[in-house]
């Protein structure tokens, strides 16, 4: 698992790549951790190299989430690749996350939610 | 050219029936709906296909998966929200580089796509509408100048002499931007007055073959009715209308105009009056009387001396005795009247009901559950003896009983505060009466020697071997949104995921999300494996170590 991140316009990005489970997901929970800190807490986390999540995964991403509302900000998921999306559907979680097509989308959205 | 098909649902036609199975995959003669649009375009040689999804999107991949089946490749926009048919398109703007063909599927029409593109080309339009002559109810009704120029669009009552709009168009993607993103927004409505008002030429392409709005059930039916029709030969000409364009059609043959699937058996004393057709697996009883427009799907059973006409019967659904189906749609429990579009639930099972597999899973893991644990109950026996004596001398009681809540909200019970079923969940006593916690209890938890008396609920049925964590009453209360009330689809268990990935501080939620997976991702083997495991998990528990084992 490869963590790259960036920054763009205020909105902290967090691409991945490789596979998201129980063995890799300590960093990443750090990371999120790191970057909903301090308010406001704008997050894209970029999937579209993921090829496997498991339970793990999904709850740091709703941990990351519920930390990133609490600072009045957001964490929107972007790229998913059809098999990661299916365990989204499956676990109903598609409902719960912001799911962009690309990370341009999502990082505009989240520019979008900022003024308002 | 790009195309991008629209199977959202978000039009909600024919509601009754798709709001359980998404419309894409509303059966006609026993194939999906969809199926029918990805062949015609398949065999017009398009190979890349965009799929937008909303409601139900997870059947609709399932069925169609990547379209190797069809030789083409598939892929899926999902959308959160209701947008529209235009704000569905835009959403999928980032994937759309060329002209592209937008295509509902909740409909059936027959569309040469080529002559359709180069018509678009020559007139050089931003758009053009596919429309087809003739009255179709629903359908809005175009108003065109001698040039096949769109004026606008209208909804009166379409007569023979106008021309109507099919759904389907031709659009340029720099068009798109016009749309508002994230935005609710339609075609017909919005984007096409936009687009004139803007100085923007629309043309109407005038599309001669086969077209069904599928607006009503009425339409339904009768889709049914022209799909077998094609196929059987002789009655070609029995019916005085257009048909659509359709190569191959399910099951054999059996006699002119009667189609059988596999492992259907027909009872030597039905009597059939072509078109019927019959699906898989299932059963057709003593001097039943099926036909003439008869389409019954797989898994059926139409009981002894029933009679069905002029109807199609869905997936897994049982038609009684004597029963009489004429001029119905029929899904399980459910009838709906084709010429009033009524609908009634009958709850009489033996009238007309659904074919669950679930009942006899459920009961053979029942049965399991059952044996397993009265076995690990003797076997654990010793132990709890010891442990209830402690139990009894350092607390002075044997058992506490926690309350928990499971299953599905029953509406009629206004004495359950959660609406859910309420058990005591069984445990050795760990607390005084007064609250206070003797140290001998406090190891007793640790070593999770207390939950041994869970074998107790699991014998009594309350739980199951595996399954996801049990909830106390509270907790059952904070669970409202739609992906935490997977929850309650499954009997919890003494052990699961939960035991392997959460412990005792872990936050409600993350408990959740673990169930969630273990609900979507689990089959009986790996709850072989959860169980088989167990031991070592409370090993790894009880040294305190994070569990790390590759079930899931």
């Amino acid at each position: 698992m490869e963590l790259h991140d960036r920054s763009r316009a205020g909105v902290k990005i967090l691409a991945l790549e490789g596979s998201f489970d129980t063995y890799t997901a300590e960093p990443i929970r750090r990371w999120l951790d790191e970057a909903t800190r301090s308010a406001p807490a704008h997050v894209v986390v970029n999937l579209s190299q993921v090829d496997f999540m498991d339970s793990t995964a999904l709850s740091t991403l709703v941990q990351g989430m519920k930390r990133a509302r609490e600072k009045g900000g957001e964490l929107y998921l972007c790229g998913l690749q059809s098999p990661v999306r299916l365990i989204f559907e499956l676990t109903r979680l598609d409902r719960v996350f912001e799911i962009f097509v690309s990370e341009e989308d999502a990082v505009q959205a989240i520019k979008g939610e900022a003024t308002h | 050219m790009q195309i991008l098909l629209l199977a959202t649902g978000e039009q909600r036609k024919l509601a009754v029936l798709s709001d359980a199975i998404p419309a894409p995959l509303l059966p006609i003669a026993n194939r999906p709906l969809m199926s029918y649009h990805i062949e015609q375009l398949a065999r017009q040689g398009f190979k890349n296909i965009l799929v937008s999804l909303y409601w139900l999107p997870g059947y609709i991949e399932a069925y169609f998966q990547h379209g190797q089946r069809w030789g083409i490749e598939l892929n899926y926009i999902l959308q959160k929200n209701a947008l529209g048919n235009a704000g569905a398109v835009r959403w999928a703007r980032s994937l759309i580089h060329d002209t592209c063909l937008v295509h509902p599927v909740d409909m059936l029409l027959d569309l040469d796509v080529p002559a359709l593109l180069a018509f678009h080309r020559n007139c050089g339009g931003a758009m053009t509408l596919v429309c087809t002559p003739g009255p179709a109810k629903g359908s809005p009704v175009v108003q065109l100048d001698q040039a096949q120029r769109v004026l606008g669009l209208c909804d009166s009552q379409p007569d023979r002499e106008s021309v109507v709009y099919t759904g389907v168009l031709v659009i340029e993607p720099q068009v798109l931007d016009l749309i508002p993103q994230r935005t609710k927004y339609d075609f017909c409505n919005d984007l096409i007055p936009v687009v004139l008002s803007a100085g923007m030429e629309v043309y109407a392409y005038r599309s001669t073959g086969y077209f069904n709005p599928l607006a009503s059930f009425e339409d339904y039916q009768r889709a049914q009715e022209d799909v077998l029709y094609v196929a059987w030969n002789d009655g070609a000409g029995k019916i005085g209308r257009s048909l659509p364009n359709i190569q191959k059609i399910g099951g054999q043959q059996a006699a002119s105009g009667i189609w059988v699937g596999r492992h259907t058996a027909v009872h030597p004393s039905a009597r059939l009056k072509p078109p019927v057709m019959i699906g898989e697996n299932s059963r057709v009883g003593r001097n039943v009387e099926l036909g003439p427009n008869v389409v019954l799907g797989d898994h059926v059973i139409v009981d002894d001396e029933a009679s069905v006409q002029r109807s199609t019967v869905l997936n897994n659904t049982y038609i009684g005795q004597l029963v009489n189906i004429d001029g119905r749609i029929v899904n399980q429990g459910m009838v709906i009247d084709v010429e009033t579009q009524e609908h009634l639930q009958i709850v009489d099972d033996f009238l007309l009901g659904g074919i669950y597999d679930e009942i006899v899973v459920s009961s053979l893991r029942r049965w399991f559950d059952f044996w397993l644990a009265l076995f690990f109950l003797v076997l654990a026996l010793p132990v709890m003896v010891v442990v209830s004596g402690i139990s009894l001398f350092s607390t002075g009681g044997v058992f506490q009983r926690e309350l928990c809540a499971r299953g599905p909200l029953q509406p009629a019970n206004p004495k359950r505060e959660t609406g859910r079923r309420v058990f005591p969940l069984l445990r050795f006593r760990t607390r005084r009466s007064d609250g206070s916690k003797p140290k001998i209890g406090q190891w007793l938890e640790r070593l999770e020697l207390n939950r041994l008396a869970e074998l107790w609920s699991v014998v009594s049925g309350e739980l199951s071997l595996v399954g996801p964590k049990p909830l106390s009453v509270a907790e059952a209360e904070c669970l409202t949104e739609t992906w935490q009330l997977a929850h309650f689809d499954r009997v919890p268990g003494f052990t699961g995921l939960w035991y392997y990935q959460t412990h005792a501080r872990s936050d409600l939620d993350e408990v959740l999300v673990v169930d969630a997976y273990y609900i979507a991702m689990s089959n009986w083997r790996k709850d072989a494996r959860l169980l088989w495991n167990t031991p070592r998990a409370w090993l790894s528990r009880v040294l305190g170590h994070q569990v790390k084992m590759n079930i899931f």
